[in-house]
C-alpha cells in the first residue's frame, strides 16, 4: 500500500513551548517526544553502585536457590534447555547465576514505542519521561462525585482526554469495559483507545493467548503489516506476577506470544511490603527483582532480543485497615529502588504512580500523585503507569489527569536542571545591569524568557480576579478543560481500519 | 524522645542539580562579581569593617568590592554547625545536615477563615497558629504567619513574639524587624526565655531573617541589625528574593550567581564584625510571570534555584533554611498540594535543613491553617524519604525469602512483627474502604484538617510560666518609655 493505514491526516502535534529547550531543537520536525525530552536528567542518588550490586546478587542468589514457578510447562521446557533446574511438577524452575546474567546482557537498551500517527513515537532511552493513563479500575466517577460501573465509553472518552494532554503520552485500559462482553472485552478497551487516540496504548488485562493473538492482528493492522509492528509496536502488554516468586499463571505463554510479535512486555510484580514480601524494603525489593529478572531471562532465552521492560508496581499495606498503601513512603522507595535497578540492567524504566487512595479528587490526591511521580522520575523512569484513577487504581476521574498533566510538565522542567555555561551565567549582564534591577527590558532576558515554564492550570493572577471569575477551584477548572476535550471532535480515525477492527472483534467473539 | 530526634533523618539521599565543577563556577562567578561589582551595604559599620579588612569602599555609594581572599577568609569562621533553642531544651534544634525541619511561613495580612471568607489578621491569629505548630508534630518552629495588626505599631513585632512563645514551646522565626530598637526588646525578652545572656547565646530561643535587595543591594538597615543580633548570638537567616527576568537574569544560573553574592558579601561583612556569627543560608527567589507581571514562587526554575542554594550551603559547609511555600493558590486545594509538594521535596532533597515555611496562600497574603496540618501529613511522608534505604542482611532479609520461598504469608513472621512498626502511618490521607469513607460524611482533605485544627485549638494550650508572661508585658509595657 502506499500511505499505511491508520495514518490518520492530523496536524502536527506542537510541544509545549516551554518544554523544547532551545539548544536542541532537531531540524525542521518537531516530534511530539521532543516536549517529553530531559535530556541527561537530575538523579536521586538513592543506592550507591554497591547497594545495587548487593541487590542484584541476592536476586541472583534466590533465583539459583529458591527458583521461581513459571506455571507454563512451554516456559520450564526453554529453561530447561538452557540448564535451569526444573521440577515439572511443582513448575519451580531454578536458574543459575550465568544463565541469568547471559540473557539479561541481550536485552535492549533502547527502542521505540509506536503510535499510530509516527509523530506520538516514543523512545524509551532514558532522556524522556512521559506518563501513560493508568489501569484498571472498575468504576467512574462523575464530575458531581457520583460512582458508576465503568464501560467503554469511558475509555473513549479518557483516551479523547490524554489525546489533548501535552504531558500524558499513551493511552490505556484504564478501566474495565464491563458493558462489553466478557471474551471480546479486551479488544473492545484497545478499540476505544486507538480509535480516539494517535497515541501509543497499553494493554493491561490479556489472561488469554487468543486475546493476545486478536489484539497482535488489530495492532498490526493499526501499523501496517506486522513488520511495521515489530519495528513500532502499537501497544505494550503489561504482564503481572504473583508475588512471592510466582508468575502469572498464564503470564509465561502470553509472554512468549507477544514478544514473538515484537510487542514490548513490561513485567510488573507487586509484592505487598510485609503481607507477599518481606517488610523491609530492601527485602521486597529482591522478590519484585527476582520475579521480574526471571520473566525476563525466559523471554530473552525463547526469543533473544525482545523488548522488555523493567517494571512493577510494589506496594505496602496498611496494618491496621489491610488496606493497599500504595503512596505510602516505603513503597514509593521500594519503586525508586526499580530505577537504579532498570539503569543496571540497561533496561527501560516504568512503574507504578498515581495509585491514590483519595476519594476524590482533591488534596490528597494531588499530593500522593505528585510525590509519587517525582520520586519514579527522579530514580530514573522513563514511564510512569500512570494518571486517572483514585481509590488505590478503581475509580476513573479524568479531570484528575489535567491535574496530573500540569504537575508532570512542572517534574520534567526540574529534571531537566539548570544549565551553566557563559550564556545562562550571563556575567557581562550582570556587570553591566550592577545595582540597577532592570532586567525585564534587556535582550538577554527577551532572548530566554520564553523558556520560562508556563501554568496552563494553576491560579496565576490576583485574589479579585479569582474571585470575579468565580472563585474555582482547580478541580473545577480541570473538569472545565475535560468538557472542553469532550465536546470537541475526536481524533480521525479511518473508516476502513474501523471495519477491520469490527470484523476481528466480532471473529473472536465466536 | 526530644522532639529533634522524632525529626531525625541521618544522611539522606541527594539530587545533584549542579555538579561539583558547575558549584565552583558559580563560586567562582560569584568571587568575581564580589569584587569587579561589588554590593551596596548601606551601613557605615559594614563599610568600616570591610575597608578596615582590605575591601575598596565608596562611602558615598556605599558600595563595597570585595577582594576574593577577603572573602575566603570571612567563609573559614562560619560555623558548621549550630543549634537553634526551644522555647524548653527537648525543643532545641541541631541544625547539622541530619534533621529536616520545617516552620510556619511569614508574614501576611490577611486570615483565611474556615468559611473561606477572608479578613484582616490580629494577634490571636498567630497565637491560634503558634497553638497549632505546637500540636502538628512534624514542625519545628513557630513565626509570626500573619501581622498583629490590632497591636500597635510600636510593639507589634514584640506582641508576635509573645505571641508564639505563648502558644507553643517551640522555636522561633521572627520576620519582620527593621530597627535596632525592635532586636534589643525581643533579645531581651529571649533573654528571659532562655535564662541569661550566655543561656541564650547557647540555646537562641528565636533567629531572624535578614532580607537583601536584588540585584546585588543588603537591605537598608540589614547590616546594622545583623550585627546587633550576632553580638547577642541570634542565628541570621540571609534571605535574598531575587526575580528571575527582573532583578536577576531570566536564566537560573545568572540568577543564581546573583542570588548567592549577595549571601556571600551579607556572610563576609558579618563575620568580619563578629567571627563565628550563626549564619544560615536562606532565600527565596522567584520567577516572573511575563503575562500579568505577577511573582511566582513555585515555577520550576524558581524551584530549582533553592535547590542550587541547598548545593551552595553544602559547598560552604552552612546550614541551609530555605524558603518554601508561597503558593498562588487562593485556596486549600490542589494547586497548593503541588506547589508546596514539589518545593518539599526539592528543598529537602538538595540538603535543606529547615523549611521556611507553610501556612500561607496567594503569594504569602493569606494564612491558612488547613495548610498547616496538610503541610505536616507531606512532611511525615518525605521525611520517611530522606531516611532512604537501608541495605543489608537485616533488611534484605534473603534468609527469609528463601524459608517463605512461595508461599505469601509474611505477615505473620518474626521479622515482619519487628520491623512493622517502622511503617509510616497516614494520619490525615483517607486510607480505608470507599463506604468507609462515604459513612464518615464523604470529608474531603480540607474539612478533616479543620477537624484537626477544631480539635487542637479547644485543648489546653501548652503550659507557659507565669512569671515568663509579667516579664513579657513588663517589656512590651516598656517600649516607648
Amino acid at each position: 500500500m502506499d500511505a499505511p493505514v491508520g495514518r490518520a491526516a492530523s496536524p502536527r502535534p506542537v510541544p509545549p513551548a516551554a518544554c523544547v529547550p532551545h539548544s536542541e531543537s532537531k531540524g525542521t520536525t518537531v516530534a511530539y517526544a521532543d516536549g517529553c525530552y530531559v535530556g541527561k536528567r537530575v538523579k536521586l542518588e538513592l543506592l550507591s553502585r554497591e547497594q545495587v550490586r548487593t541487590i542484584h546478587e541476592s536476586t541472583l542468589d534466590v533465583i539459583a536457590d529458591v527458583g521461581v514457578k513459571f506455571h507454563s510447562r512451554k516456559a520450564l521446557d526453554i529453561l530447561a534447555e538452557h540448564g535451569a533446574i526444573v521440577d515439572y511438577e511443582s513448575t519451580v524452575a531454578k536458574i543459575p547465576a550465568d544463565v541469568v546474567e547471559q540473557a539479561l546482557a541481550g536485552v535492549p537498551e533502547k527502542f521505540v514505542l509506536g503510535a499510530r500517527n509516527p509523530d506520538y513515537d516514543l523512545p524509551l532511552d532514558g532522556e524522556h519521561m512521559y506518563i501513560s493513563s493508568d489501569g484498571s479500575g472498575l468504576s467512574f466517577r462523575d464530575f458531581d462525585g457520583t460512582i458508576r460501573s465503568s464501560r467503554k465509553e469511558d475509555l473513549a472518552n479518557c483516551a479523547k482526554v490524554v489525546q489533548a494532554l501535552d504531558h500524558v503520552s499513551a493511552t490505556s485500559a484504564v478501566v474495565s469495559a464491563q458493558d462489553c462482553p466478557v471474551e471480546t472485552r479486551v479488544l473492545h478497551e484497545f478499540d476505544a483507545c486507538v480509535r480516539n487516540s494517535e497515541k501509543h496504548n497499553i494493554v493491561v488485562s490479556i489472561k488469554e493467548d487468543w486475546e493476545a493473538r486478536s489484539l497482535i492482528e488489530m495492532a498490526a493492522a493499526l501499523a501496517g503489516g506486522a513488520d511495521e509492528l515489530r519495528r513500532r509496536p502499537m501497544f505494550t502488554a503489561i504482564i503481572c506476577t504473583v508475588s512471592p516468586l510466582h508468575q502469572e499463571r498464564f503470564g509465561m505463554d502470553l509472554a512468549l506470544t507477544v514478544a514473538e510479535a515484537g510487542i514490548p512486555i513490561s513485567f510488573y510484580p507487586m509484592p505487598i511490603l510485609g503481607a507477599t514480601g518481606p517488610v523491609t524494603i530492601a527485602g521486597s525489593a529482591v522478590v519484585n527483582n527476582a520475579e521480574l529478572v526471571s520473566g525476563t531471562v525466559l523471554v530473552q532465552l525463547a526469543h533473544p532480543g525482545a523488548k522488555v521492560i523493567h517494571g512493577g508496581g510494589p506496594t505496602a499495606m496498611y496494618m491496621n485497615s489491610g488496606a493497599y498503601a500504595s503512596n505510602s513512603p516505603e513503597a514509593i522507595l521500594l519503586r525508586s529502588i526499580q530505577g537504579h535497578m532498570a539503569d543496571f540492567y540497561k533496561m527501560p524504566a516504568w512503574y507504578g504512580a498515581g495509585a491514590t487512595t483519595a476519594k476524590e479528587p482533591g488534596v490528597q490526591s494531588t499530593y500522593e500523585n505528585t510525590i509519587a511521580m517525582f520520586m519514579a522520575y527522579a530514580n530514573g523512569a522513563d514511564v510512569t503507569f500512570g494518571t486517572g484513577l483514585l481509590d488505590g487504581s478503581r475509580i476513573l476521574c479524568l479531570e484528575n489527569m489535567v491535574v496530573d498533566n500540569e504537575i508532570l510538565g512542572m517534574i520534567k522542567r526540574i529534571l531537566r536542571g539548570v544549565e551553566v555555561s557563559d550564556e545562562t551565567l550571563a556575567v557581562g549582564l550582570i556587570k553591566k545591569m550592577g545595582f540597577n534591577g532592570n532586567y525585564l527590558f534587556d535582550s538577554h532576558t527577551r532572548k530566554h524568557v520564553r523558556e520560562l515554564w508556563q501554568a496552563q492550570l494553576g491560579e496565576t493572577g490576583t485574589f479579585e480576579a479569582w474571585r470575579a471569575a468565580g472563585q474555582k477551584s482547580t478541580i473545577d477548572k480541570a473538569q472545565d478543560k475535560v468538557r472542553e476535550i469532550l465536546a470537541a471532535p475526536a481524533v480521525e480515525f479511518p473508516a476502513d481500519l474501523g471495519r477491520e477492527f469490527d470484523a476481528i472483534i466480532a471473529a473472536a467473539g465466536k | 524522645m526530644t522532639h529533634a530526634e522524632s525529626r531525625f533523618i541521618g544522611p539522606r539521599p541527594k539530587l545533584q542539580i549542579l555538579a561539583p565543577d558547575e558549584i565552583r563556577r558559580i563560586h567562582e562567578t560569584t568571587l568575581e562579581i564580589l569584587s569587579e561589582v561589588g554590593v551596596v551595604f548601606y551601613s557605615k559599620r559594614a563599610l568600616d569593617v570591610l575597608a578596615e579588612n582590605g575591601a575598596t569602599v565608596d562611602y558615598k555609594s556605599t558600595v563595597a568590592k570585595l577582594p576574593p581572599d577577603l572573602v575566603e577568609r570571612a567563609l573559614k569562621t562560619l560555623p558548621r554547625t549550630f543549634t537553634l533553642g526551644g522555647r524548653t531544651p527537648d525543643y532545641d534544634l541541631p541544625l547539622d545536615g541530619e534533621h529536616a525541619y520545617v516552620t510556619s511561613d511569614g508574614c501576611a495580612v490577611f486570615v483565611r477563615d474556615a468559611d473561606g471568607s477572608v479578613r484582616s489578621s490580629t494577634k490571636r491569629d498567630v497565637a491560634d497558629a503558634a497553638r497549632v505548630v505546637q500540636a502538628l508534630p512534624n514542625f519545628s518552629a513557630t513565626s509570626a504567619l500573619v501581622s498583629a495588626q490590632d497591636c500597635p505599631p510600636e510593639t507589634r513585632v514584640l506582641h508576635e513574639f509573645d505571641a508564639c512563645m505563648r502558644g507553643s514551646a517551640k522555636h522561633t522565626i521572627v520576620v519582620s524587624i527593621k530597627e535596632d530598637w525592635e532586636a534589643r526588646y525581643l533579645i531581651e525578652m529571649a533573654r528571659a526565655v532562655a535564662g541569661g545572656t550566655a543561656e541564650l547565646r547557647a540555646h537562641p530561643t528565636f533567629s531572624v531573617i535578614l532580607c537583601t535587595v536584588s540585584p546585588l543591594h543588603q537591605e537598608r538597615f540589614g547590616m546594622d541589625l545583623g550585627f546587633a543580633l550576632a553580638e547577642a548570638g541570634i542565628p541570621l537567616m540571609l534571605y535574598p528574593m531575587p526575580i528571575l527576568g527582573a532583578t536577576a537574569p531570566v536564566t537560573p544560573a545568572g540568577a543564581a550567581v546573583i542570588n548567592n553574592t549577595e549571601i556571600v558579601a551579607a556572610i563576609t561583612a558579618l563575620q568580619l564584625a563578629c567571627p563565628g556569627a550563626k549564619i544560615i543560608h536562606a532565600g527565596g527567589p522567584t520567577a516572573l510571570y511575563m503575562r500579568t507581571g505577577a511573582y511566582f514562587a513555585n515555577v520550576p526554575e524558581a524551584l530549582l534555584l533553592r535547590g542550587v542554594q541547598g548545593q551552595m550551603a553544602d559547598y560552604y559547609g552552612m546550614p541551609a533554611g530555605l524558603g518554601w511555600g508561597g503558593t498562588k493558590a487562593k485556596q486549600p486545594d490542589a494547586q497548593s498540594a503541588y506547589e508546596n509538594t514539589l518545593g518539599l521535596l526539592l528543598e529537602f532533597f538538595s540538603g535543606a535543613d529547615l523549611l521556611f515555611g507553610a501556612g500561607l496562600l496567594d503569594s504569602v497574603q493569606q494564612m491558612s491553617l488547613e495548610e498547616l496540618v496538610i503541610a505536616d501529613e507531606t512532611v511525615g511522608i518525605v521525611s520517611r524519604l530522606l531516611r532512604g534505604v537501608e541495605v543489608d542482611a537485616e533488611h534484605l532479609a534473603v534468609d527469609l525469602i528463601k524459608q517463605m520461598g512461595f508461599a505469601g504469608n509474611y505477615l505473620f513472621e518474626a521479622h515482619t512483627r519487628k520491623h512493622v512498626r517502622e511503617l509510616w502511618q497516614a494520619r490525615l490521607g483517607e486510607t480505608g474502604t470507599f463506604e468507609s469513607w462515604r459513612s464518615s460524611g464523604a470529608p474531603s482533605t480540607v474539612q478533616k484538617a479543620r477537624r484537626t485544627i477544631d480539635e487542637i485549638l479547644a485543648a489546653e494550650p501548652v503550659g507557659f510560666p507565669d512569671d515568663l508572661g509579667r516579664e513579657f508585658d513588663r517589656i512590651i509595657a516598656s517600649v516607648g518609655l
